[in-house]
């Protein structure tokens, strides 16, 4: 790679080199730093149809690429490039759906897959796809991450009626997997910023796994979730009562969650000063 | 140790070996780790100072910035890597701080991300490489540090966690250059501590390792990530250390040296640095204090704030109290060998 950027030559040729150095090691960030610099300079002087050719074709390059090396940020910011030179990326949600096929939680898959779908407004379906990855794998915390994403971006998080029926999913996850932390992580980002009162079916069901109903061997049914929730719902209400019974909560959970005991001690102590 | 130290100075020379080549793009970050983690077991002379350091240098391209390797072109990454490096073997005064800060604000944005070079991606990595090298080149004022932190805050997460861009899942690699960017920047009260501190927490696998997100697997590097952000926030000891340390421990390679990412895996260099790292947050195994913030053993932040100090106030024009308190005199101590030689200095101010 050294002498091809030495020579200074931007041609087909050295194009193909950089091919060359890639398939021997695709984290290489200046071979593809070359890569696009070739294309630019061989189509400075091209018509916009022979240039969106060349950046398709750099595209299905670089989707081989991709799908040979999912964990390499190289790949996905050059993806970014090609789809932005072209500026369609009707395409690109299959692909992310063929890579998250593979590897589910693939950190730069979903991140590209953020970035699409905001650049190029295709909100639709993508709560659905979302139920989808989850139904198949309820412990796919990328899949909540995103959930968050769409809603943000295109719902009022503040709505009862949205917020009514996000807990309603949430718990029926919570009901497949109850130790799973990410659907208690999601219910307390939606909740926290709003009040609990706004959806106090949340509350109820605390309760319920709080008082050790569901438990199997192998797993305490949610109640260490449930707990921890339940402690931030009191010390939301803020009346004596809750408080005290939030600060007993979490002596409980020092017990409950010895190898957090010191976190829980730390959050007990922290209740009503 | 022993068996570390010389697993380290294998592989930092082996260069037929097949990890020494797919690396080679990013070999000034792959110096770093093994110095830094040589440092920590008091073993950095096992390398060649002037070797390292003319190769560091040899990275800087015109830009300012430092690339990967020779024939590589310049990134933030490998930049704040060089000045990691050179303030580990005390060279820091071998290059231009102005040029490489030049580099580093050039690639700050309106909204106060940071790229990683001239191509434009964008991550919190960044902004916390830009802050780090900020900070040990003791020049702070180069970059616009509230827009960074500005930005850093907008990848703050419903869970109190923070990701590579606004929205970007929560993930332990992204929260410490999050929390240490803040950390950096003095804005650690913008983190929401209950939620954070229980995400971080709660990596915390049965087996005593921490992962890098809720249901994934632990792996020996978190112990780095995840620690760190702890221990940013004064609370290293919300995680069970005997449980972690047997789990770092468990992850060595007992008959090659080196540490793995798992129990039974091939180590590499850069799961050594981050489990010796691990064992020195942790106050374990005798490894020396690590500075959190800036990944770099507490003895050399000592001797950089020290330098950096001194080269404030000489561009401040201001001489330094005679008059000094004790506390003032242990650092003017450390700049000067005697109380003869500063009392020259100051003569020749």
């Amino acid at each position: 790679m050294a002498s091809i950027l030495a020579s200074g030559e931007y041609s087909e040729r050295t194009l193909k080199l950089s091919g060359e150095v890639i398939a021997r090691n695709a984290a290489n960030y200046t071979a593809w730093q070359f890569r696009r610099k070739c294309i630019e300079v061989l189509h400075a002087d091209a018509t916009p149809e022979e240039r969106q050719r060349a950046w398709r074709d750099e595209l299905e390059y670089c989707g081989k690429r991709g799908l040979e090396n999912l964990k390499n940020y190289q790949v996905w910011f050059h993806r970014r490039s090609c789809v932005s030179n072209l500026g369609d990326g009707s395409r690109e949600l299959a692909f992310v759906e063929e890579i998250l096929a593979e590897d589910s939680k693939n950190y730069h898959a979903w991140g590209y897959r953020q970035w699409v779908l905001a650049r190029f407004g295709l909100w639709e379906g993508e709560l659905d796809f979302i139920g989808r990855l989850l139904r198949e794998d309820v412990r796919n915390n990328s899949a909540w991450n995103q959930r968050y994403f769409v809603l943000k971006a295109t719902a009022d998080l503040a709505s009862p009626e949205l917020l009514a029926a996000e807990a309603e999913f949430a718990e029926g996850h919570i009901e497949l997997s109850p130790t799973n932390p990410s659907p208690w992580n999601y219910l307390r980002g939606l909740l926290e910023p709003v009040g609990y009162d706004a959806v106090p079916r949340v509350r109820a069901m605390c309760e319920e796994r709080a008082a050790a109903g569901g438990a199997q061997p192998g797993s305490d049914g949610g109640r260490v979730m449930a707990m921890g929730l339940l402690v931030d719902v009191l010390l939301a209400s803020g009346s004596r009562e809750e408080l005290d019974r939030s600060r007993a909560l979490c002596k409980a959970l020092g017990e409950m969650d010895p190898i957090r005991a010191a976190y829980w001690r730390w959050r007990g102590s922290r209740i009503g000063v | 140790r022993a068996l570390h130290r010389d697993y380290v100075v294998r592989v930092s020379s082996d260069s037929e070996s097949f990890e020494f080549q797919v690396s080679e793009h990013l070999r000034l970050s792959g110096v770093y780790w093994g110095a830094c983690a040589l440092h920590l077991i008091d073993s950095l002379s096992a390398l060649d100072a002037t070797y390292v350091v003319s190769f560091v240098r040899s990275c800087q391209q015109g830009c300012g910035g430092f690339a990967g390797n020779l024939g590589h072109d310049a990134h933030m990454l490998y930049t704040l890597s060089a000045v990691q490096i050179l303030a580990l073997f005390d060279a820091l005064d071998t290059i231009d701080e102005d040029r490489v800060m030049r580099y580093v604000a050039s690639l700050q944005r309106p909204d106060g991300s940071f790229a990683g070079d001239e191509w434009g991606e964008v991550d919190t990595r960044f902004s916390y490489c830009a802050l780090c090298c900020a900070s040990l080149l003791g020049r702070l004022d180069a970059i616009n540090v509230a827009s960074a932190v500005a930005y850093v805050q907008s990848c703050q997460n419903f869970d109190g966690g923070y990701g590579c861009e606004p929205g970007g899942e929560s993930h332990a690699g992204q929260i410490f250059t999050c929390v240490g960017a803040l950390s950096l920047a003095g804005r650690l009260d913008l983190v929401h501590r209950e939620e954070l501190g229980w995400w971080l927490c709660e990596r915390q696998t049965p087996g005593g390792g921490l992962n890098g997100r809720p249901q994934k697997d632990a792996d020996v590097c978190y112990s780095w990530w995840v620690l760190s952000a702890l221990n940013l926030l004064d609370h290293t000891g919300w995680i069970d250390a005997a449980a972690l340390r047997a789990f770092i421990l468990s992850c060595q390679d007992l008959d090659e040296g080196g540490i793995a990412d798992k129990p039974g895996d091939v180590p590499d260099v850069f799961h050594t640095f981050f489990g010796i790292a691990g064992l020195s947050l942790l106050g374990t195994d005798n490894v020396p204090p690590i500075d959190a913030a800036h990944a770099m053993p507490v003895s050399v932040m000592q001797a950089v704030r020290a330098r950096n100090a001194a080269r404030a106030a000489a561009r401040a024009g201001a001489a330094p109290v005679l008059e000094a308190e004790p506390p003032l005199m242990r650092f003017v101590d450390s700049a000067f060998a005697t109380r003869v030689e500063y009392e020259l200095w100051t003569a020749e101010m």
